[in-house]
Formats: structure tokens, C-alpha cells, sequence
């Protein structure tokens, strides 16, 4: 008797944990936090104020190229990128290339 | 229901449940106005993790939540870069910033001292104003030195003579008067605690620019780093190049030369078997997380360091309570410095706000290092990391293949390391 009514409310228990945001954040909300990263150098919302290049409302098409020759060492110029690029995929870069494609310059 | 909403929201700040807010708006037959407020959060700490925190809550709150900033001091001083002041190529008012355009971004700035924080009630104490109660608090008081660890160094006139300018502003100031008061052939020594410790490439940039200074105005004199480990923290091919090549006969590196205690007055350092007088004695006593993570029992890492949930810097010792910057336990290879701290602030800053508006959190995020040191006047090198969570080992890794370092010094990336810096102050201060 007790272990049958013990049951429910473990299971009770263990769906009230589970409950709260189960959905996983959307690519576009997380390529605004992984953007926030490259923010430091590259100023908010990849609006620079310095030497470091500016990335908001850039051609996503040239940002996805120009990722991608960083990572793959094609662009011999760097002296940063080449190393922070090879810590993302593809994927990743794509949505972050995304990202600041939309932000206005 | 006859509460109106400002009432309301003040219940709801009192009260600290979001998770209640969420249910009754839930319920709510009409939907609640875009610019409701939900809730408060108290940034501790004006530097660059809290006032990146306090910037980018306010952003992504889309002025929903209210953020307050308490920090003591009125202007922000960088430390990056604040060792270019002791070679003499910066003014320490270039390192200088307020916190208007922080104001402007709608962050409520108070120069206040927190002396208190009540986990349980979730309120703060101030030294000058009433209490302030918040519904989350972020906690980033930076490092506090562990004096007891430096016999010698106990009194504040011992403090004022034997300097660390390891927090910059009056410190770097007065050991840049002590180092142009030293004479021609004069002794500067660095004591170098053992790491962990704020900016693990900073005491050897500290070398090459003391030891710039003297190059063009002492030649006679030297640099001594007195390392408490048994080899160069950070960058050591980059820095023994250095002292080898345009500061050769000028900087000595001395490991393992761990400090036992300090005559103030003779300016000595004394260690294990031996004891070095020095004309400029700089002492950079070990550290812990600053004083307040102390008083709010934040501290449960080898009682000096705040650990954390990497996923949100939520303290693992109270819930409601984020701690960021070099106040937390470092994940692993993970240097305490400012753009760390800037960069756990938009990790905490997003799950605050993921958390407050009933969002899930980033399980994945990423976040990076770009770390310059100046070699002399104007050249640079740089170490970068790109660090991941990784959900078996519950703590933000390295990425294996990426990072590294400058192949050599140089002026072009010294024009991006002041690029670097109007950036990141603007990214945290507006």
C-alpha cells in the first residue's frame, strides 16, 4: 500500500522538476549570445569605434567567406582570427555571420 | 483584484518570486504591456564584468528589467594596459572613464559601498543609502589581497610604502613616482605571487614596461622578477624573448622564488634562504575574491574563490546570486582578466534574462579570450582562447585547435590592442 501510493508522487515529483522551459534556445537566440562574445573587440552589436573592424551590416556572404578563410588559414593576413575561427563550426559561423548581417551599421 | 500594476510590481520586487509572474501573466485575459516591469537586478562592482553585465541586462531586458550598478568609485579605471603608465607611454587619465553614457543606456549608477548583502531577504546594505531589495544579484567585486600571506605587509603604512598597483589608479600612479625617484643603477623587483591570480601575463608586461622605462632613462638599473612559480605564467616564449633580446642584461627572471615576508622599511624581500633589497619593491600579494563575496558567504572554493554554474554564474553557494570576473573559481585554462569578466557577463547576463522572462537559458555557449600585453611603447602580443561548455565536465573548456599565440611583437597589433581597448569600454560602458 504505502509503495503503491509512493509511486505518483515520485512521478509527480519528477515532472514538477522537469516541467519549467523545456525548449532549447532557438539558433537566432543563441547567435546573439555567441555575437555578444566577439562584441569585446569588434564593439556592440559588431559596431566598432576603433581599428578593430566594424561587422554590423556587412553582406553576410562576404562575413561567411571571410570566417571561413580564417579558419581554414587561407587569409595569411590575420594576426587574431585565424585562431578564435578554428574554435567554431561551420554552422556557427554561419549564424553569427547572420547576425551581424542584420544589425544596422 | 483591485492591485494595480505598479502595485503590483512593487509586491513582485518585495516579494523576488518570478516564477509567479509568469504563471499569473500567464493567466491574464490580456496580454501584459511591453514595457511592464519584471523585476530588479544589483550589479555589485563597476568594472568590466559588472558594468558589461549591467549593460547588456538592460539591453536584452528590453527595459523590462530594471538594473541598478553600485560601485564605490566614480570613474572607471582600466587595469589593461595601466603598465604602459609605470613605462611612461600612457597617462592614467587615458585609462580613465566615467559612467555617463551607462546612465544614458538607462542603468541606474550609484557610488555607493555595499557592506552587506542578505541572500535570504534579498537585499543589500549600503554605507550611504537605505537597503535596496532585488530580485537577482550579480555579484562582481574582482580580487581583494590575502595580506596575512605577506608577513611585513600588515599595516597600511607598510601597504603605502611596499606598493601592488594591482588594482590600477593611485597605485599605478605612486609606483610610477617611486620607479622615476629610483636612482641610475637602481633595483626594481616584481613579486609574483603564485597563480591563480589576476592576469596571469600581467606581472611579465609589468617587466618589459618598467624595464622600457629604465632602458631609455636608467640604463644602468635592473628588473628582477621574483616568480613564486616555477616558471613564466603566461606568454613565456614571447616575454623570454624580450628579456633576452632589446632588455638583455636589463631583466633577470628569477623562479620559484616564493616570498616568505617583506622589511617594508628596507625594502627586502625575503625568501627561502636568501633575501633581495631592492631600491623599488612591488609586491603582488595572493589573492581571493573581493571582500563582500566573503561577507555574503559566496566564497566555497579553497576559501578564496566563488564557484559558480558555468551555464549561468549563478553562485553554487546561493541561488538568486550570479558572481562573474576574477572573483569566480576559473574554469579550467581559463585566465582571470578583464575580457573573461566581460565575456561571463553576457553569459550571466543572458540567463538572467533568459531566467526573469521564463526563456530557456544558452546551453551552448561560447565565449573567448583576446588577451594583448605591450612589449615596449608600441609593440604587442597577444594569447587567444575560444572556451565551450562541455555538458559531461559541467565547466567551460578550451577548444582543442584553436587559440594561440603571436608569432613575435609587433606595431600592427599594437594598433589593434587600442582598438581592442576603445571597444571592449565601450562595449561595457556605453
Amino acid at each position: 500500500m504505502k509503495l503503491k501510493r509512493g509511486v505518483p508522487v515520485a512521478a509527480l515529483l519528477m515532472f514538477a522538476a522537469a516541467a519549467p522551459p523545456a525548449a532549447a534556445q532557438s539558433m537566432e537566440e543563441r547567435a546573439k549570445s555567441w555575437a555578444a562574445s566577439c562584441a569585446a573587440c569588434h564593439g556592440f552589436e559588431g559596431r566598432s569605434v576603433g581599428e578593430v573592424p566594424a561587422l554590423a551590416g556587412k553582406s553576410k556572404t562576404d562575413l561567411v567567406r571571410a570566417l571561413q578563410e580564417f579558419k581554414s588559414g587561407a587569409n595569411k593576413t590575420a594576426t587574431v582570427m585565424h585562431q578564435h575561427a578554428k574554435g567554431y563550426t561551420d554552422e556557427q559561423l554561419e549564424a553569427l555571420a547572420d547576425f551581424f548581417s542584420k544589425q544596422k551599421r | 483584484m483591485s492591485i494595480d500594476r505598479r502595485e503590483f510590481v512593487k509586491l513582485l520586487g518585495a516579494s523576488g518570486t518570478l516564477a509567479g509572474v509568469s504563471a499569473l501573466t500567464g493567466c491574464a485575459t490580456e496580454p501584459a504591456a511591453p514595457a511592464a516591469p519584471i523585476g530588479r537586478v544589483i550589479v555589485i562592482g563597476g568594472g568590466y564584468g559588472g558594468a558589461t553585465a549591467a549593460r547588456y541586462i538592460r539591453a536584452w531586458g528590453g527595459g523590462r528589467i530594471q538594473v541598478f550598478l553600485i560601485e564605490r568609485n566614480r570613474q572607471f579605471v582600466s587595469c589593461p594596459f595601466s603598465n604602459r603608465v609605470l613605462g611612461g607611454s600612457m597617462k592614467i587619465e587615458e585609462l580613465t572613464l566615467g559612467y555617463d553614457k551607462l546612465r544614458a543606456l538607462g542603468v541606474q549608477v550609484i557610488h555607493d559601498e555595499v557592506t552587506a548583502i542578505d541572500v535570504v531577504k534579498k537585499r543589500v546594505r549600503l554605507k550611504r543609502i537605505e537597503d535596496l531589495p532585488y530580485d537577482r544579484l550579480v555579484a562582481a567585486p574582482g580580487i581583494d589581497f590575502m595580506y596575512d600571506q605577506v608577513p611585513g605587509l600588515g599595516t597600511p603604512e607598510d601597504q603605502g610604502q611596499i606598493l601592488h598597483a594591482w588594482k590600477a589608479g593611485e597605485q599605478t600612479v605612486a609606483l610610477r613616482k617611486q620607479l622615476e625617484a629610483m636612482p641610475d643603477g637602481g633595483v626594481y623587483a616584481l613579486c609574483v605571487p603564485k597563480s591563480p591570480y589576476r592576469c596571469p601575463p600581467g606581472p611579465y608586461e609589468r617587466a618589459c614596461q618598467v624595464a622600457y622605462y629604465v632602458k631609455n632613462n636608467k640604463p644602468r638599473s635592473k628588473v628582477l622578477i621574483l616568480d613564486a612559480n616555477d616558471d613564466v605564467q603566461s606568454k613565456k616564449g614571447l616575454f623570454m624573448a624580450a628579456w633576452n633580446g632589446m632588455y638583455k642584461g636589463i631583466v633577470e627572471y628569477r623562479p620559484n622564488s616564493e616570498l616568505e615576508g617583506v622589511d617594508a622599511k628596507a625594502k627586502t624581500a625575503r625568501l627561502l634562504g636568501s633575501s633581495v633589497k631592492a631600491d623599488v619593491l612591488n609586491v603582488v600579494p595572493p589573492q581571493r575574491a573581493g571582500d563582500i563575496a566573503r561577507q555574503a558567504g559566496l566564497i566555497n572554493v579553497n576559501q578564496r574563490w566563488c564557484g559558480v554554474d558555468y551555464l549561468t554564474f549563478e553562485s553554487t553557494a546561493h541561488k538568486g546570486v550570479h558572481v562573474i570576473g576574477d572573483a569566480t573559481l576559473s574554469a579550467p585554462a581559463m585566465p582571470k582578466s578583464g575580457h573573461m569578466a566581460n565575456q561571463h557577463a553576457k553569459i550571466c547576463a543572458g540567463a538572467i534574462v533568459a531566467m526573469m522572462t521564463g526563456r530557456p537559458v544558452n546551453e551552448e555557449p561560447i565565449i573567448a579570450n583576446t588577451c594583448y600585453s605591450w612589449i615596449d611603447n608600441r609593440e604587442v602580443v597577444h594569447v587567444a582562447s575560444v572556451h565551450v561548455f562541455d555538458k559531461a565536465q559541467k565547466t567551460l573548456v578550451p577548444v582543442k585547435g584553436a587559440g594561440g599565440l603571436s608569432p613575435a611583437p609587433s606595431v600592427k597589433e599594437g594598433v589593434l590592442a587600442m582598438g581592442w581597448a576603445e571597444n571592449i569600454w565601450s562595449d561595457a560602458l556605453g
